[in-house]
């Protein structure tokens, strides 16, 4: 009995835990409680954020912000055109291991040797640069000299880019993308919220001052825990409609996809769908999913697995809009 | 699992669907009846007579079909599971629950016993909004439209059936009265003034021509009917034609190269027309043996005699006449003209 409610309260306490983490970031991040949300999602999913928003949303504080709360490792890496991999990844060099040793190469490690790693501008990096953080988003590893390093766990990397100044910029392939689970939109603040940052954030930064909530093994229990998530066969059937209804030539395509959608959503994107969506339901006190928690996580991740034809996008269509009317349209059906 | 809440949320989610699926049954066996009632009303007027009773089982058919479907055919946990997730704010627990009740590797884990206490805590709250759910069931049109459909079908299947039929019933009836000249006249005034379309045989009106000239007196009467003495008019009045000296041939529907082919006249449905070809091929095989002479002791008609000099609308009702005078010279003796003479041969022996 004593057992039956320990494991019952396994996930209500989830649920308390994660509610602290989201209240922890949106204390000081202000306004943004939706991409809040939807990055402890994702990094409880076990995925990667790619964040775009205009400079000085509070982009960087936020990453900042979650290491601390999160109490993980955190590096940063500021991409230039002329960033190497090396820069990345780490590099050997030639020197002593330790005091009085023989000199020979080491591996140094590089930024990506972190549990949170912050690529900012990841765009204006070069593609070879961009392709090094390929091996160790997806294999979480490094491989150098013939040797793999894994990485640490947990390991999660949280990219931004700029909408803006796209001269001298690489855009990421589409590959690379979708190796990302979400890609969010900070939005600008309103107007109420950006009179509280006067007094939450004008004279400090209050992420340095922030207190963990929880330890790295907490993330890694609780990312277990949401993979226990009950998925019933409706849900299930439900995600592979939604990805399938991104695809103008395969399945049953929404009618926004049909017309505006030149490649759909990839399997990837039915699997961080669902992993995505056991989070929610967790946030949300369910040990099981539902169809609303696809739903919910639709959006961040299947907007930049979508392209749209270049008709449409000359009409000045928009791929949430285009998406928003095929989950409307989905959520109906199902 | 098989937890009580769950098992309650089913069950009454259950009964309230098989009560959902009987009230459609039921909506769409009015609609059933209502759509038999009128068709076999309908049928009544135009086709052939049928009775109410007959026609009221076939109304009641649907309904039974209907009930019977709906009892037979048991809705399913899943189907339950899944309307209540949808309707009943279940998202999708009780789903979940119940495609996990037979795994046991789920058994006692976290996740399982949440669902278990979610589903516990959530159970009342479903069950409330079912009871305040209406059946919902639009009952007021399909039954109204069947309720108006049976009150029409009473009342019209009084009504004389196939007016076409009863009117060859009663023009079939006169050849009786038409040995009597005056009966016959006045019967055929009658009927000619009566409105309805009643043994109508079309007559052409155009103008005849040079060729039918000599055939306008080909004797359409007593066409259409089953009436075995009908053919029998038909045979003396194609008898008493051959009698008036226009040609006449024996064998074949039409007398060849005088006559048009009522048959054939597209001015007569297709009902009349083949009736008339049937008559007619009755009367040749009862001339087969090539007896062209008229019996007069059955009637005849010469109104298209009087057709062929008027211009007047020809549609009018024509039917066996009086007794023809005899087709050959031999003469015919009947009983009562050998009583008659007779009695004036013993009345002239016994003169002086």
């Amino acid at each position: 009995m004593t057992n039956t409610a320990t494991t019952a309260s396994a996930f209500a306490q989830a649920q308390r835990e994660l509610q602290s983490v989201c209240s922890a970031l949106d204390a000081v991040i202000i306004g943004q409680r939706d991409a809040v949300e939807a990055i402890v999602t994702a990094v409880f999913a076990g995925g990667h954020v790619l964040m775009e928003g205009l400079p000085g949303l509070g982009k960087t504080h936020l990453a900042k912000a979650l290491s601390a709360t999160l109490g993980l490792q955190w590096s940063r890496v500021q991409c230039t055109p002329d960033l190497m991999p090396a820069d990345v990844t780490g590099a050997e060099i030639y020197g002593t291991a330790g005091s009085g040793g023989a000199p020979a190469f080491v591996f140094r490690p590089g930024p990506v040797f972190a549990q949170l790693l912050l690529v900012d501008e990841i765009n204006r990096a070069t593609p070879r640069t961009q392709a090094a953080l390929l091996e160790a988003m997806q294999e979480q590893q490094v491989t150098h000299a013939g040797t793999s390093r894994p990485l640490p766990e947990p390991f999660i990397v949280l990219a931004t880019q700029n909408p803006i100044e796209l001269e001298g910029t690489y855009p990421l392939p589409e590959a690379q993308l979708d190796r990302f689970m979400f890609k969010l939109k900070v939005p600008y603040p309103q107007r109420d919220s950006l009179r509280r940052m006067l007094e939450v954030s004008l004279d400090a930064e209050p992420a340095n001052s922030l207190p963990a909530v929880m330890s790295p093994a907490d993330v890694l229990r609780l990312g277990a825990l949401c993979r226990s998530v009950l998925v019933a066969e409706r849900c299930k059937q439900a995600a592979v409609s939604l990805v399938l209804a991104t695809q103008p030539a395969q399945g049953p395509a929404a009618e926004a996809g049909r017309e505006h959608v030149r490649y759909g959503a990839s399997p990837r994107a039915l699997q961080s769908l669902v992993r995505a969506a056991r989070v929610r339901a967790v946030l949300d006190g369910r040990a099981h999913l539902d169809v609303d928690d696809l739903a919910a996580v639709a959006l961040p991740v299947l907007r930049h697995r979508v392209l749209l034809r270049l008709e449409s996008e000359l009409e000045g269509r928009d791929v949430d809009a285009v998406l928003q009317g095929i989950v409307e349209q989905w959520r109906s059906a199902t | 699992m098989s937890s009580r809440p769950l098992q309650q949320v089913l069950g009454a989610v259950g009964r309230h669907l098989q009560r959902a699926r009987l009230a459609t049954a039921a909506r769409q066996a009015a609609w059933g009846s209502a759509l038999v009632l009128s068709g076999g009303t309908l049928i009544h007027l135009t086709v052939r007579p049928l009775t109410f009773g007959g026609l009221f089982a076939a109304a009641l058919l649907p309904w039974v079909l209907a009930i019977l479907q709906s009892l037979v055919t048991r809705v399913r946990a899943a189907d339950c599971a899944d309307w209540a997730d949808r309707q009943l704010g279940g998202r999708s627990a009780f789903a979940t629950a119940l495609e996990h009740a037979g795994d046991e590797r789920s058994l006692g884990q976290p996740a399982q016993v949440h669902l278990e206490e979610w589903i516990a805590h959530t159970a009342p709250h479903s069950l409330a909004l079912l009871a305040a759910r209406p059946l919902e069931v639009r009952w007021r049109e399909p039954m109204i439209t069947a309720l108006v459909c049976t009150a029409l079908a009473a009342g019209l299947l009084q009504l004389p059936t196939r007016p076409f039929a009863d009117a060859t019933v009663t023009s079939s009836a006169l050849p009786d009265l038409a040995g009597d000249a005056t009966v016959a006249s006045t019967s055929t005034a009658a009927t000619a003034a009566t409105p309805a379309p009643a043994v109508v045989v079309p007559v052409d009106r155009r103008p005849p021509t040079r060729d039918e000239e000599g055939s306008q007196g080909l004797p359409v009467a007593a066409a259409a009917s089953d009436n075995s003495q009908e053919s029998d008019a038909s045979t003396s009045a194609i008898a008493a034609n051959g009698a008036d000296g226009t040609a006449t041939t024996t064998g074949g529907g039409r007398d060849a190269g005088s006559s048009r082919d009522l048959g054939a006249d597209g001015e007569l449905t297709p009902t009349w027309s083949g009736t008339l070809a049937k008559q007619l091929r009755q009367v040749a095989a009862s001339r087969g043996s090539g007896n062209t002479s008229a019996d007069a002791t059955r009637p005849v008609d010469y109104s298209a005699a009087d057709a062929a000099t008027d211009s007047a609308p020809a549609v009018a009702f024509r039917t066996a006449a009086a007794t023809p005078p005899p087709a050959s010279d031999g003469l015919r003796v009947g009983p009562v003209e050998r009583a008659y003479l007779r009695a004036y041969w013993a009345e002239d022996r016994a003169r002086p």
